[in-house]
């Protein structure tokens, strides 16, 4: 699937901006960014809920820029799930082969197959109000995949349901998009969600695509300020190069060391002991906001207000006026 | 065995949640009682007694009257024009109604002035909607002075073959505000998501709108009927304006009926049809619940 140049525009706002992205067949990518970032515009114009203002969109070779949602060969999972009330279960999974004109035998097993997929078998003469939100869930996902779409769509799937069922549901999704071998396109704005699902990321900001790459080159090698500052718990201290004005440093907390001889004077300001680890919140020369050093768990946490060195073992480094990352 | 002995309620703890919830359930059941229950048993008493003319000579004739009243030819002639009243002002207000909330219920810019000119006739008093129709059907002074085309030349209101249908017009207009904005809320409660899944299972238009639409708002649906047609059964306000009950009596419903008698020596018979008429409401809404509640998909 490939956007080129694809655009969208509401009057005079911009929601989507020149987006151009190649997703291999058979990829997870996952579209990351704030609210607002334009991430679920993109993935409502590839379903067709949304028109496109500029550019094409391809699917396979088709351009669909005009074709209607139905005729994508797309299947979406809805943040609410989106499942009809009054249909049973088994009915809501075999709707879009309902209207596919799917013979009665091949329904019957693509239901049953869908079904026993994602354990939902006791489950399919109930009506949805009658299931938890993680069996709800289980239900949208069994609907987008009977009908055996080239490309599943997810917007935000796992953020109505509780911590520890988002965990699960996550392994879950990882393992449909392994059986089913699919293109999937995953829109959130959790970058742990991302991190740990995707195959390749898509970080967006302000309806411009920042970065496309792997959860690995995203986090070791942010394009610019905005996705050093988006990826990564707690993400990269940055502050303006002493020796260099047009130069601002990144240092990930994980590659500060507390050292006697360290090239960064700052004073502490709060501890925080994890028990795994220690996260130190200090104060450094020209920052605009406090750096974060992550200590390993033996190590002794300064007192505030008692002044440390660092040492940073890796620099990053971006140019002050766009933002971009330098080479070097 | 202890959590057993634990468990049991004393009986003195008994009386005491009795007591607590007749203190809950009692300024519901002092307001039904005064407002229902007693005017209600005193229509019933009414309906015993039979008087002369000048209100006096009161005198106990038991239950003889409601049958003489409710088996004769008076109340089968008001509940068949009570009847046709509800089936010409149901359909059409539930179809009409719909078809306005579903044209009304998109976002483009402006709607909200359609929504409000489609629900002011809520807005209109009977008295106003009746003038207004008069107006516009009246033999001498309408807009509009034929008749129902197959039904003769006379004025609709003038000829006993179309008089109902034209009351019935008044009271559709009348009604239809009311019928939009209970649809139009029906329709605003299905979440878009539910249906851009549709659109993307392949459901178009007029298959989503049977499928989909049709079943989410049946509750809201079921509702308008039971109001429409209790709002029939008890329309007096465009009879009285347009017609009073004729021409040759076509149109004088229940309602009307019960109207009309009004002296003393017509009370208790006036005191029968009622009851009648109650009975008839509460027997229609029951089969409307017990009937339709079936089709009726209540979701989460």
């Amino acid at each position: 699937m490939t956007f080129a140049g694809v655009t969208k525009r509401y009057g005079d706002v911009t929601a989507v901006d020149d987006l151009s992205i190649d997703i291999a067949d058979g990829e997870f990518m996952v579209l990351l960014g704030p609210s607002g970032c334009g991430k679920s515009t993109a993935l409502r114009m590839i379903a067709g809920l949304e028109s496109i203002s500029d550019g094409t969109l391809r699917i396979g070779d088709r351009v669909v820029n005009d074709v209607i949602p139905a005729k994508r060969d797309v299947s979406l999972v809805f943040q609410s799930y989106a499942l009809y009330p009054h249909m049973t279960v088994a009915r809501n999974i075999e709707s879009p082969l309902l209207t596919r004109k799917v013979p009665v035998a091949e329904r019957r097993e693509r239901l049953a197959d869908a079904a026993r997929m994602l354990g939902l078998e006791p489950y399919l003469e109930r009506k949805p109000g009658e299931l938890s939100g993680g069996q709800r869930q289980r239900v949208a996902l069994a609907r987008a995949i009977v009908s055996r779409p080239s490309v599943f769509l997810m917007d935000e799937p796992l953020s109505n349901l509780d911590a520890k069922l988002r965990t699960q549901t996550r392994a879950e999704i990882v393992d449909l998009h392994r059986r089913l071998g699919t293109t999937f396109v995953y829109v959130t704005h959790d970058q742990v969600e991302a991190m740990t699902m995707a195959d390749r990321i898509a970080i967006m900001s302000e309806g411009r695509l920042r970065q496309v790459g792997t959860p690995r080159e995203v986090y070791e090698a942010p394009a610019d300020l905005f996705v050093a500052g988006f990826i990564g718990t707690p993400p990269m201290n940055t502050a303006p190069d002493p020796n260099d004005p047009t130069t601002v440093i990144g240092v990930r907390p994980e590659h500060l060391r507390v050292a006697a001889d360290g090239e960064i004077a700052a004073t502490v300001h709060q501890a925080e002991w994890l028990g795994h680890e220690a996260l130190l919140r200090v104060r450094v020369d020209g920052a605009t906001a406090d750096w974060m050093v992550r200590l390993p768990s033996g190590f002794d946490t300064p007192e505030p207000g008692a002044p440390v060195r660092l040492h940073a073992e890796r620099v990053h480094r971006f140019d002050a006026d766009t933002g971009l990352r330098r080479s070097t | 065995m202890i959590a057993r002995e634990d468990a049991r309620v004393s009986d003195t703890g008994r009386l005491r949640e009795t007591l607590t919830a007749l203190a809950f359930i009692l300024p519901s059941l002092v307001v039904f009682w005064a407002f229902f229950f007693y005017p209600f048993e005193q229509l019933v008493l009414r309906g015993l007694y039979r008087n002369n003319s000048a209100g006096t000579n009161l005198r106990w004739v038991g239950w003889s009257q409601y049958g003489d009243v409710l088996g004769g030819s008076e109340f089968r002639d008001g509940l068949w024009h009570s009847v046709q009243f509800v089936l010409f002002t149901v359909p059409a207000g539930l179809l009409l109604g719909t078809v306005l909330a579903v044209a009304a219920n998109r976002r483009l810019r402006g709607i909200k002035v359609f929504q409000t000119i489609f629900s002011s006739t809520i807005a209109t008093s009977t008295a106003v909607a009746s003038v207004v129709f008069l107006v516009l059907i009246n033999q001498q002074i309408g807009v509009y002075q034929g008749g129902v085309p197959g039904f003769g030349e006379q004025a609709i209101l003038e000829n006993p073959s179309t008089a109902m249908f034209g009351v019935a017009l008044s009271a559709i207009w009348q009604n239809l505000g009311l019928s939009f904005v209970i649809v139009l809320a029906g329709l605003q409660a299905i979440p878009q998501e539910v249906d851009e899944a549709a659109t993307l299972d392949g459901y178009g238009p007029l298959r989503r709108f049977v499928r989909i639409t049709l079943p989410m708002i049946s509750p809201v649906l079921l509702f308008l009927v039971v109001v429409l047609v209790i709002f029939a059964l008890q329309a007096f306000a465009p009879i009285e304006f347009l017609t009073s009950g004729g021409p040759a009596r076509s149109t004088e419903t229940l309602v009307y009926k019960i109207f009309q008698r009004q002296t003393p020596d017509q009370m208790g018979e006036g005191a029968v049809l009622s009851v009648g008429l109650f009975g008839v409401t509460f027997l229609v809404t029951l089969g409307q619940f017990l009937l339709l509640e079936r089709r009726v998909h209540y979701g989460s």
